[in-house]
Parts: C-alpha cells; structure tokens; sequence
C-alpha cells in the first residue's frame, strides 16, 4: 500500500504536465485534433459537434479532425460504440479526444448457460474474467491463473511441478464430502475434466456461475457451481496476423532452512538416536574427521537443496491469425509452450491449435466450428512431485552425490550405518515417466433463425482424451561414499526401484455432448422484454484402459514392451461409461429494464442412479430491481450510475459421486487356483443401496451492485446460503462384521454461508488511468447432519491427525491434542498428568494438555480446529498511462490451518536433516519451551505419540502474485514495419511473499500432512507482442 | 417454409429424441457380474464357489500374511504387522487392535453366508450342491473359531443379514459360536469326498479342524478319538522332506498339506500391487526370529543344547535339528548377490530372520523379481500338526502311550529331520510330556502362524513372553502378555458402529 502512496505526487505531476501543454493562441480559426480510444488508438468515423457553432465533421480513419472554432467552444464527440463526450478547447492544435469504450465492465455481454446475457440484466451471482487479464501472469496453467480473480472460487495449486494439473478449485466452499466439490467446467459450452490442455493464450473470457439460480441450466452437475470459457474467434473487420512471445525463467519461492553442516548433524542424530535408547549411528572418529578436515570434497557439509533446484527456463510462443468480413469470421492460433521444471527432468512441453471458424450460409443459417487440439509431453523422474522432494530433503550432508573418486557412481549414504533410503540422484539417473497426452474438442454448430427473434441452435461435440502413459525403471547402483580400509567404496544395493521394467498404459476417455436450443426474444410493446429458451442435450463418455508390464529386459535403454520378457507379464484393461440426458430451459422477463426475472429449469436422468430415480428436476428463480432506474432514485442520488438489488434460489445436484455403478447389485470377479488351474470366481463384496438417489443442493443468494459515478466505485456484494443435503457417500456405521464394504448412500447434509465482496474504483487523471480492486471471500462450512460421527486419520505420515465429521463443526475438523510448551525437567513430568502414548516420557519432551482434568491425556482430551480459511482476499492495482501499463496483483489467504509433519520437520526421518531451529532446541542447559530436544523420526513417542498443535501451522499468507510492466510502442514507430501494434513487457509470478509460515511455501495442498511438498515457483519473463 | 422448418425441427427434435430411449441412460461395468442373472447353472455354483476361496487370498490372516501372526507370540518379532509390540507388550487396547483379527474372518464368512443364501437357486445335483456347501461350510467354520480363538463369543450371523440394521447384534458366547461350528464341521464332514487335499477342502481337512476346535474345547477324549480317524484313515502321510512343504514345486500333491491358501504365479501371486510374502519376508526382513526361539531347537542327538554333548557354544549352528537352519537365516549364513556382495536387511532387530517359506533361487527378493514368482501356498493345516494333536489330546485324556509317542516320532523321524524318537524315560509322565509335546509344536511349525493361538490355548503367552531375550547389540523388549482373560477388545470402531456389541470384560 505504501507504494501507492508514494505515487501520488506523480500524479499531480502528469496533471500538471498535460494542462501546461495547452499552448495558447486565441485567434486561430480551426481546431484541430484526434480522437483516440483509451491506449490511443485512433477512432476512426467519430463525429465532431462545435456546440457553440453547430457546425459537424467526421474524423478520418486516423482519428484526425478539422472543425472552425475559437478556444473555449464545447465539441461534442460521439461514436459508435462509445460514450459520447464534451471537450472544452484550450488550445487549436494537437488537441487529444479520449473516448471511453461504452463496453464498460457493466455494460458489456456475459456468457451464461447456453446463451448469453447483458451484464446489467444479470440477476444471479456470477463473476468473470477476460483472457486478457489472465494471460498479464506467465504461469502456464489456464485454472491457476484464475486464482483470486472472481471472489468465492478459491484456486489452490498443489505443486509447482510443470504439467501436473492439480490444482484444488472450490467455489463457495466444499459442498459434499466424498464426492467431487470442484465446479462444472464447460469449454465452449461443452463440459471437460479440466481446464489444463487450453492454452491460456486462447481464452477469450470466463464466467463463474456461482449461485443456484444461474447454476441451474446445469442442474445435476451444478452444485458447485459452472466455469464457462470461451475460446477466442474472429471478429468481423481487419485481418490480423499476430505473435506473441515470452521468455522467462522460474525457481522455487522458498526453500527450507536445513542444517547441512556435517559435523552438527552428525552430534544431533547420535543425540536424537540416543534419546530413543538407539546406539550411535556415528564414531566419534567420524565426526571428528568431518569437523577438522578441509578436504570438503572428501568430508562434504552437502546441501542437497542447493544441489537438487535451478532454475528453469519457460518459453512460450504464439501465432495467431484472425479475422473474418459481413459473412465469414476466423481464427487460427498456434502455441508451443517449453516449461522446464525447477528440478532436472521435470519437463513440460504443450502445442495447442486452435481453429474457429463461423460463416453465414444465407439470411437465416450460419454454421460454425471450433477445434482445440493439445499434445501435452510430460517427462519426471519415476518417483515424481512430493515423492521427489522428499528425497532431497532426507539427503544428509554428509555425503555428495556422486563418489569423490570422480569414478561417477552414486553415492547413498557416507557410511553403512547410514544407509536405508535410496538418494534423490538414484531416482534422477534411472529412466523414468512419460506421458505423452492427446486432448481434442471439437465442435461443430448450426444456427437457424426460424422465424425473426426465433432461432434454432445444434452443438455437437466430441471431447476426445487419449492418453500414453510409461513408466520404465532399471537399476541404478548405489555406493558409500567414504571408501573402506582398502580404499574401495563398497555397493549397498541397486536403489530399490520397486521393478525393473516397463509399466505401460493407454487410456481413452472420448465424450460424446449433443444439445439443441430454441430461443425466442422479443420486446413486447415498450416495456415488457421477454426471453425463452428451451434444450435439449445429452452426453455419454467412454473411458478404457490397457495396461501392460514386462520386466526382463535385456539393458537399460530398451523402452518399448516387446524387447522384455513375456514370462510374468501383466496386463490389465477395463472400460467405464457413463451418460447424462437432459431437458432444460429458462425465462427472462424485464420490465423497462428496470424489474428483472430469470427462471433456470433442468430435467437431469443419469445412468449413475438407479432408473427408479434416475430422472431429477432442479430449477431455479432470480429477480433484480434496478434501483437506478427509478426516477425517484436518479434524482434523489444522481451519483449511482447502477444500483441493483439482487435475489435468487435454487436447487442443484452433484452426480460426480466418484462411482459409475454405484447402485448395480453386482459381483466382484477374482480367481483362485485348484490343483494348478486358475479358475475364474465370482463373489460378493460390496452392499449396495439401491435406493441410491440424487444429492441435493440449495443456494440462496442475496447481492448488491453499486456503480458510482460510472466507475468511480463499483461493488458486488453477495451473502449466500449453501445447503447441501443427502449427500452421496459411503456409510460409516457399517460394522466390519458384515464382512462387506459399506454401500454407497445418501447421508448427511452440510452448509456453506459466506460473503463474497468484490469493489473496484476506476478513475482517470489526464491520460492516467488507474484502477484499484479489492476482492474477498468468507465462509463457514458446517456439517449440519450425518448418520454417525465420523473420526478419520489424514494420510501422507506417520502420526497423522484425525479428522473428526460431526454436527456443528466444519467438515472434517482437525480434531488433535494441545501442547502445552516442553517439559524441563522430571518434577515437572512427574507433576504433568499422564500421557500414556508419549512412551517414558524424558525432560526435553513436549507436554500435552490434560482438557477433561482426568489426570490421563486421552482421547477425549482432542479439540477441533477449523480447516478452512477463515478469508481469502485480492487486491490490485492497474494504471495506464500513455502506451505504459503498470498492473500489480496480490492474492492471500486467510488462518488456514495444516498439520504438517515428516521430512523437513521429524529430525532424522530416514536421516533428514533436521530444520535449524533445532540448532536451538532444547537441552539441559538450553531450556527452550519451543523446540524440543532433538528427537528421531516421525514416531518419536515423546513429540509425536499424540498427534497435538505442536505439528499445526498457520499458513496464511499474502503474496504478489503477479506484477506487469508494459509498454505500448507508439504507432508512428510501427507504420515503418507495417505493424498494427506491439507491446513489449516485463511479467513477474509470485515475486513477493509475507508469512509467517516457517521454511517452505505456504501456498501447499491442503489434503494430506506432509511438509515436504514441491514448491510454487517464481517466474520472471520478458515478451512481446506484436500485431500486423 | 416456415412450415417445412417446423416440421424439420419436430423431426429433428424426435429422431434426437430416439436417443433417449431408456437404452442411453443404462451403462453397465464389463468386468463384473451383476448378481441378477446369475445363480442359474453349475457353471454359476463353481464360480460362486471359487469366488469364496478367493477371499482366502485377500483378508488377513488367511493369505501370506498369516506368517506375521508369529509376531504377536514368543517366536518372533514383526515389525511390519499392526501394533505387534502392543499385542506383545501388554498395552493392545481397543484403539490399537489389529482390525484384521475381526475384519479378515468376517469377510469370509459374508462371501459363505452369500452363497448359502443362493447355492439352492442353482440347478445341478444335489450331491454336488452339498459337496459344494460342505467346503463353504468348512471355510465359515474355519472363520468362526478364528473369531472365537481371538475375541471369545462374537457376534453370529447363521444367515446373510438383509441390512445394515439387522447386523447390529450382540455377541453370542462362544459355547454358542463353537456349536455353530461344529454344526458346520458335520456337515462338512458327512459330505465332503475322503480324498488327499486338491486345492478344495476335504473331509480330512474337516476333521482336522474339528480335531482343533475340540482341542480348543479341552474335549480332550472326542480330540483324540476324531484324529485318530485321520491317522487311521491313512489318506494323509508325512512328507518325506521338511523344505519342500514350503517350495510352490513340492507342495502340489504333497501328501502333508491337508488345506492351504493357494497361489499361482503369475495371475494369482501373493499380492497384485508388486510384494509379497518373498519381498516383505526376505528383502524387507519383517520377521526376525528371537533367540529363545532358536535356542528350543535341540542337537541331533535329540537332547535340548542345555545338555547335549554335541552342542558347541563356539559353534552353535552345528548338529543342530535340520529343521533350524531350514526355518531360519542364521547369523552366520550369508545371502549372496550375483556380484559377491553380500545381502543386509535394512533393519534387522533380532539375530535369526525368518527363511521358511522363501524360496532361495528367487533370491534377491527384490519386488520386481520375487512379487511375480511368490506363489508359494500358506498351509493352515497339515498332517504333522493332526499328529501332534493327536498326541496332545491323547496325552491331555489318559497320560503317555504308545501311540502318543509314536505320532511324535512320525513327525520327528520325517526323512529330512531324522531325529532320533522321543525319550521314554525323560518323557514318562502326563505332565513332562505335555511339555515335551508344546516344544515339538513349536519347532515344528516355527514362522506358520500357529504359535499366538497355541499359548493362549495352553494360558502360558505371558510367562512364554517373558522369557524373551533380545541379546546385545539388538535393543532388549521386554515383552508381557497383555489380553485380558485370554481375548482381544472388539475394534473401538466397531463398537462405535454396533451399539449391540459389549466390549470384552476388561478393556
């Protein structure tokens, strides 16, 4: 904020400049000018009014104009498609006309389910962005890069590791509990798994449907809301042909503070083992050669961060041509995109295409397609993401990664007492995996114009999903690094692949979407507006799979399934389907555009559902008063240009219940031999609930939209009310003593209530123009009913926490033991209550808190703590000035609580280094009540045999997301090379990060405990972009 | 032509329609049966009856990990399996009971309550269809007393519960349990072929186990008399070597092995996901064997090491009964790599580690390699253990005679053991050849799993626990027994989930 500050003088000064620029000469007889649009670009066909003379004339293609009259005459400057203005004259000459694009952000069309809408007439919560907004960011990642840009849909990326598309998306909070909570994503009004294979280059814009009423045209796969993208197409006009490139480097934004100093780490782990009644791991006389040498080849203070993180370079290149005339309209864009991992062999390279093109074939039908083709080539190592980093953080310091004799081989541990895991290089020089992935959506429509204001659209289109998948290991020896009396550095073993061979897997998924609409718009005598809409669509996907192994393989470098051996082979294969039939429609209905009306209707039948309930109707109803259509309003406060109440209600339903056939009685298949015969089995192992039926969703929504001023201020203020009922899960109250697993039902019912604000002010200095927005979301997730209390274990390390589901509390609360500082010594132990599973408990152990004062630290004595956020927030700031665009965009969250333990924080868990902090922990004659003795291993009774606070981090944090610098090369420069525009610019990702997180990104997955996770990265990149 | 338009829309709109015939919407898995249709012919009772073997290979403690119940016993130390240093220290509790005790039977017992509940459907021959029940039969059987032998009385289910509601009973007693399998074993026994074991369950299977659960019973002269029968019947004999009880090629029409869990390589190994019993036995050293263990083993001279002359501290490996160096790896035997590297097991926390079972020409067992081979069978019940049953009931029910003794010797005289017969004189009396007898079950079937249900049986799990030494440089364990009156605590969550089922007294 302080910098914003700091810019206000400038502001001053730029206002300065441009009114001392009004040169005065008082006894010209013609003014002369230009009229621009906002970047100055020329408008061209603008009409000039003298108010004081009504004399006219129409600026040429460039924008230039000569009209008579003296200084002080008023021109009055209109165009279409913009807001006609009033210019007071100052000067004769070189006088500057801005006019403000009428498609301002409430004017402009918003595309809804099936359709489109203007934003003004919206009456239901919905948010978006432009792909121009977007693509200021460098990251690759077309969902990440809508992080913090529409306020309820809180984007979490997972991993920093190129390719891998795991980003957590929630819109409004979770909404059910073992089934999907991600929203419906639609590409062009078709439903994909996942916005990655897109080139971010190629979106046009995106909405967010976010309450139940807007949601509803989507019905049973609405109820975490929609995200509609459209791609890019040729607009009617010039011809354009253009390239944009950008060329960056990007490395980890944190790293974590490890003791790599041999001879500290080696006293520690002798101490930590020592504390668990295990002998030395180390001689002294080892310790003692790693503290007096200076041979640090041969007695290294190894840091494996610094050995194993890069940078990596991200070059991203795009061709674009577009255009299209009265009947025709086209573009073809080309995009290669080079992402190198912050770690070796973590590669990802993606080529999109993309093709619309759309033509009027007479009066009445136009037809159109749209092809998005993607290759995205994904090569890691064979263990990959967290897996791969937590190799690097157990790696200890005192050994390198490859043996000091310059022989090559690899190094696993220093001595044999060391040995255990495999290192991190073992994992990077084996082979590894490679995804070679094939996306395609094409489309191809028809529009028909019946009648005048009836039209007839049909959509059909196959989103086609083909997947190659290989996984190839060989073994990789492995030696100590210090060699033994004879000088020989002894072989430990060949890495421990867990197989030497070939894995490999083909994988389909091809979905088939057809829909038709009618639509009927007509304006009823003067006031009365009405819309209708009426479709029809049905999808059905088809998903197989083959999977085959081989090992045996002859050498390292043989790849392909054929060159193993066909003794022990494995194969596999299966096929899963699903399909979806829908009826839908809707009504608008305004009256003097001023009351406004929108019902969403959909007849949703699923083959995941039994047929006695397979067909469900979800609708929804939304109304909008438009305050500042009301005269009394407008004379009362002239100073709102939009004040809008909103209200909706709705019913959705969520069928991605993570099971195709969850309600078909079926019998698993197996084998069993009989004297040396496989024969083929057929036995049951599930219960099924084969009144199976649809889960409910209730969103209640009530909003505000304020613009004051014509932007000065903007608000959308929105509360909702999400309740979600019968939700689809399995059962836990199934005792095992059915011997069956549970069935799959539909129990409980939890809600979200939240806050979504969104305000914007927009002014305009001169030829300053700035804009600051401001976005944040709040919810509360309750579980409001559930058919028993349900306590699971997170996963990803020993000693996990529970969670606990229950009445009243957030969905799956931590549900953990308290610490209550370190014990110093046995009085204090013996005074303590007790804690059974903290073993014998020594002075330099953490205390628990006894909550029920029983004098045993047991299971009641667990407190819940909320895993959600408590807010998420952005903030930014975008000025232009003369051809300059400056934008800065920050994004945060809120107490977001992780238990986060393992590598990284359990010293010497499979020999990691421990975190420095220990340099401080406790001793005897250090009595730290923070850091606790230096211990061994996630398992360690007396820190980790209750799995408490201690291991609970905050990690709110508030990160620059990005910061853009561009600029705007003058037209007069281009006219040489004939080019139509070119921006140069400086883009920067997660550059800044304020937290009070300890050692590693804050911004982590939040599913599982472990603390070594792949990091964000931070992206720096120049471009251009340059059009002809 | 506003009229053709129209018209074309409502054609189009109904020929899209077609579609929607309920066809569309009906998407069935293709690797699976759907129980509809199925239960029609004899083809479809063969694959429902090997749908319940199946189970065998994938619920504890049925499959290769019935090795790792040695774990919980004086025999070895496992640290791959649940909780085993609190089964072995005294501190299980209902939250840290291993779930397999409960959950592991009771998944058998629904795949045979479900095919009891639909086997008559079937159209085919009724003495097929019993034979057919008879195996089911016996395997619910084995389930149940395994419930029994862990928990006491469980809750019962003669039928398949029709829902979730009507599984949440109480326990019934284990008189009551008990009865129900020895209903089971009866039937089993009247109609299961008197043949050598073939893969299905046989009558002398049957009996053996029926044998079992009266030894259980302490119904020591209806033991005796009943494995006598099988001892008599002459179907099963010793086998001739020791070893190849263990090795997949010598255990096909091994005339011992009276039922096992079986596997085929490749399509039925030990586990589907890459390890097994070789990988997490012998590369991953999961049952270490403690000294004690070791130490029970006597010279060949068939004198305990404490006073046989052939025992050579120094040497403490050599004369030693066959059977050790067969069961275990031995502190000084080596496992050797191709390239003369010596093989270590990443933790090795006792100075014995299990060999039984492994078949070293697989070796190194890593998971690549041995996961696609190990489909060595998991004997449940062999002739060896019917003859020292044998000699247990007849000993407990009328004291020492001679054909006490001779079972004994059968098993050890096998071929490959050779130890000389057991001796009269030292061995006299009812009570001092109990004991003598309790050491042949151990060393004969060290590393198989029996020894946990075994000392519970005989009540001494606590005093055999604290004889366990774990010497130097091997951290010291302490063991203790921990049941309360000789029964696990039901699983916390399933006591949260079956409001009917009274935890056991003590817990």
């Amino acid at each position: 904020m302080k910098k914003i500050k700091l810019l206000r003088p400038v502001w001053l000064l730029l206002f300065n400049l441009l009114f001392s620029m009004a040169a005065t000469d008082l006894c010209a007889q013609s003014i002369e000018g230009r009229v621009v649009e906002e970047g100055q670009r020329p408008v061209s066909a603008a009409t000039v009014l003298n108010t004081n003379n009504g004399l006219t004339t129409a600026a040429d293609d460039a924008g230039d104009f000569k009209i008579q009259g003296v200084i002080g005459d008023l021109l009055r400057v209109s165009a279409v498609g913009f807001s006609p203005q009033t210019f007071k004259v100052e000067k004769l000459t070189a006088n500057t006309i801005v006019l403000t694009s009428l498609v301002s952000d409430l004017d402009n069309v918003v595309v809804v389910g099936y359709g489109t809408q203007k934003r003004i007439n919206l009456t239901g919560a919905v948010g978006s962005v432009s792909g121009a907004e977007l693509t200021k960011r460098p990251a690759p990642n077309a969902t990440n890069l809508l992080q913090g840009r529409v306020a309820g849909l809180d984007i979490r990326q997972n991993t920093g590791q190129p390719g891998l598309g795991t980003t957590e998306v929630l819109l409004r909070g979770q909404g059910t509990f073992t089934g999907s909570s991600g929203p419906l994503i639609l590409v062009d009004g078709v439903a994909v798994n996942s916005l990655n294979y897109l080139s971010p280059e190629d979106i046009e814009d995106v909405t967010v449907l976010k309450d139940a009423a807007s949601a509803a045209i989507y019905g049973s796969r609405a109820a975490n809301g929609v995200i509609l993208v459209t791609t890019k197409s040729g607009k009617k006009g010039q011809s354009t042909f253009e390239y944009s490139g950008g060329f960056g480097t990007s490395k980890a934004t944190v790293l974590p503070d490890l003791i790599y100093d041999s001879p500290t780490y080696m006293r520690l782990f002798n101490e930590a083992r020592a504390r668990s009644g295990m002998g030395a791991i180390y001689t002294q006389d080892q310790i003692d050669a790693y503290a007096s040498s200076t041979d640090r080849l041969q007695y290294p203070n190894f840091n494996w961060l610094d050995f194993a993180f890069k940078n990596g370079a991200i070059i991203n290149q795009h061709l674009g041509f577009s255009g299209g005339n009265d009947k025709t309209t086209f573009n073809l864009s080309f995009n290669y995109l080079k992402q190198d991992g912050i770690l070796a062999k973590n590669d990802y390279r993606r080529y999109n295409v993309l093709a619309s093109f759309n033509t009027q074939i007479n009066k009445k039908l136009s037809v159109g397609s749209n092809v998005n083709m993607t290759f995205e080539d994904i090569v890691q190592p064979w263990l990959s993401n967290d897996d791969l980093i937590l190799l690097i953080y157990h790696g200890g310091p005192t050994y390198g990664a490859y043996l000091p004799d310059g022989s090559g081989r690899l190094a696993t541990a220093a001595y044999r007492s060391e040995v255990g895991q495999r290192s991190y290089t073992a994992v990077m020089n084996n082979s590894g995996q490679f995804y070679k992935n094939y996306t395609v959506n094409a489309q191809a429509f028809a529009n028909l114009e019946i009648i005048k204001n009836l039209n007839w659209t049909t959509k059909g289109a196959v989103y086609f999903q083909n997947n190659e998948y290989r996984n190839r290991q060989h073994e990789v020896s492995q030696y100590l690094y210090q060699p033994d009396v004879n000088g020989v550095h002894e072989y430990v073993n060949n890495s421990g692949t867990n197989f030497l061979g070939l894995r490999q897997q083909l994988s389909q998924s091809v979905t088939k979407t057809l829909y038709s609409t009618l639509t009927y718009a007509a304006r009823l005598g003067e006031a009365h507006d009405l819309k209708l809409l009426a479709g029809y669509e049905q999808i059905n996907n088809r998903s197989p799979y083959l999977y085959g192994m081989r090992t045996g393989f002859p050498n390292s470098t043989l790849s392909e399934i054929n060159a193993g051996s066909p003794v022990n082979q494995v194969t596999n294969g299966n096929t899963q389907e699903w399909a979806l039939q829908s009826y839908f429609g809707r009504v608008n209905y305004d009256y003097k555009d001023r009351y406004l009306v929108e019902g969403n209707f959909r007849y949703d039948g699923s083959s995941r559902i039994a047929p006695e309930n397979r067909w469900n109707a979800y609708s929804g109803v939304s109304a909008g008063w438009r305050l500042s259509k009301e005269n009394w309003l407008a004379t009362a406060l002239p100073l709102f240009s939009e004040f809008k109440l909103r209200a909706s209600l709705g019913t959705l339903g969520n069928q991605e219940i993570g099971n195709n056939y969850a309600f078909q009685d079926i019998l698993s298949t197996s084998t069993y031999p009989f004297d040396d015969v496989l024969a083929t089995g057929a036995v049951k192992t599930r219960l099924v609930d084969p009144a199976l039926g649809w889960e409910d969703t209730k969103i209640t929504d009530l909003g505000v939209d304020i613009n004051v001023k014509n932007g000065l201020l903007t608000a959308a203020i929105d509360w909702y009310n999400k309740k979600t009922t019968g939700i689809i899960t399995q059962r836990l109250d199934v005792p095992a003593s059915i011997g069956l697993s549970a069935p799959i039902s539909n129990i409980g019912s939890m809600e979200n209530k939240g806050w979504e604000f969104d305000l914007g002010h927009h002014h305009k200095i001169g030829a300053f123009d700035y804009s600051l927005f401001f976005r944040l979301a709040t919810y509360k997730n309750k579980v409001t009913n559930v058919l028993a209390r349900a306590i699971s274990t997170m996963g990803g390390s020993a000693g996990g926490p529970n969670l606990l589901t229950d009445v009243g509390l957030p969905f799956q609360s931590f549900y953990i033991y308290e610490w209550a500082g370190i014990f110093q010594n046995q009085a204090e132990i013996d005074g303590w209550a007790k804690q059974p599973s903290s073993g014998t408990l020594k002075p330099g152990d953490i205390k628990i808190v006894d909550k029920d004062g029983d004098g045993t630290v047991g299971p009641e004595d667990r407190a819940t703590y909320n895993p959600f956020p408590k807010f998420t927030y952005s903030f930014g700031l975008n000025t232009s000035w003369k051809g300059i665009t400056f934008t800065a965009f920050f994004q945060g969250v809120e107490r977001q609580y992780m238990f986060l333990k393992g590598w990284g924080v359990d010293p010497f868990l499979q020999n990691a280094p421990p975190p420095s902090k220990f340099l401080n922990a406790w001793t005897p004659t250090n009595p730290s009540n923070t850091v606790p003795a230096v211990y061994f291993g996630w398992t360690y009774p007396g820190v980790a045999g209750y799995p408490s606070t201690y291991y609970l981090n905050d990690l709110s944090y508030l990160r620059l997301k990005n910061i853009y610098l561009g600029y705007e090369i003058p037209d007069k420069l281009l006219q040489k090379i004939h080019a139509k525009g070119l921006t140069v610019y400086l883009s920067g990702d997660n550059l800044l990060t304020f937290t009070k997180f300890e050692g590693a990104d804050p911004e982590r997955r939040t599913d599982q405990t472990r603390y070594a996770t792949f990091p964000q990265t931070k992206i720096v990149t120049v471009g251009l972009n340059i059009k002809f | 032509m506003k009229h053709v338009l129209i018209k074309n829309i409502i054609w189009t709109i109904s020929l899209i329609s077609c579609f929607s015939c309920k066809k569309f919407l009906d998407k069935n898995p293709g690797d699976v049966i759907s129980s509809g249709n199925f239960w029609k012919n004899e083809d479809d009772a063969r694959m429902g009856l090997t749908g319940v073997y199946s189970r065998l290979n994938s619920v504890s403690y049925y499959n290769y990990t019935k090795v790792f119940l040695e774990g919980y016993s004086d025999n070895a130390y496992t640290f791959l399996i649940q909780s085993f240093l609190d089964m072995t220290k005294g501190t299980v509790n209902a939250t840290n009971v291993p779930g397999g005790f409960f959950s592991g039977p009771y998944s058998g017992i629904a795949a045979c309550n479900y095919f009891m509940a639909n086997i008559d459907k079937v159209e085919a021959a009724e003495s097929l269809k019993n034979q057919f029940k008879g195996e089911v039969r016996f395997l619910r059987a084995m389930y149940y007393f395994d419930l029994v032998q862990a928990f006491g009385g469980v809750p019962l289910y003669k039928q398949e519960p029709a829902t979730v509601e009507e599984a949440k009973i109480a326990a019934s007693s284990s008189d009551e349990v008990l009865a129900f399998v020895h209903e089971d074993l009866d039937f089993a026994i009247s109609n299961l072929p008197d043949t050598r074991y073939f893969g299905h369950a046989v009558r002398g299977a049957a009996q053996a186990l029926k044998g079992k659960v009266l030894l259980f019973q302490k119904r020591w002269p209806e033991a005796a008399t009943l494995l006598k029968q099988i001892i008599d019947g002459g179907v099963f004999d010793i086998a001739p070597s020791y070893s190849g009880l263990f090795l997949t090629a010598t255990q096909q029409k091994n005339p011992e092995i009276m039922f096992a869990t079986s596997y085929l390589a490749p399509n039925r190994t030990h586990s589907a996901s890459g390890e097994g019993l070789e990988t997490e036995v012998g590369w991953y050293g999961a049952v270490g064997v403690y000294q004690p263990m070791a130490d029970e083993y006597e010279c060949i001279d068939g004198k305990p090491i404490t006073s046989s002359p052939l025992y050579n501290p120094a040497k403490p490996f050599e004369n030693r009964d066959p059977r050790m160096d067969i069961t275990l790896k031995l502190p000084d035997e080596d496992y050797v790599f191709s390239d003369g590297s010596v093989f270590e097991y990443p933790l090795q926390e006792t100075p014995f580690m299990m060999q039984k079972y492994l078949d070293m020409t697989h070796f190194p067992f890593s998971r690549d390699i041995s996961s696609v081979k190990t489909d060595v069978n998991i004997i449940h019940i062999r002739y060896a253990d019917v003859l020292l049953m044998y000699a247990e009931a007849k000993n407990e029910a009328s004291g020492p005679d001679a054909s006490v003794y001779s079972a004994i010797n059968k098993v050890r005289g096998r071929a490959e053991v050779a130890l000389p017969p057991v001796d009269q004189v030292l061995y006299n009396s009812q009570a001092a050849l109990r004991e003598y007898i309790r050491h042949e079950r151990r060393v004969e079937f060290c590393c198989e799993g029996l020894r946990y249900f075994d000392l519970k049986r005989w009540g001494i799990m606590d005093e055999m626990l604290k004889k366990v030494e774990n010497p130097a440089p091997y951290t010291p364990l302490n063991l203790a027994f921990g049941e309360k009156n000789n029964v696990l605590p039901f699983p916390q969550s399933e006591i949260d989930k079956n409001p009917a089922l009274q935890q056991n007294a003590g817990y």
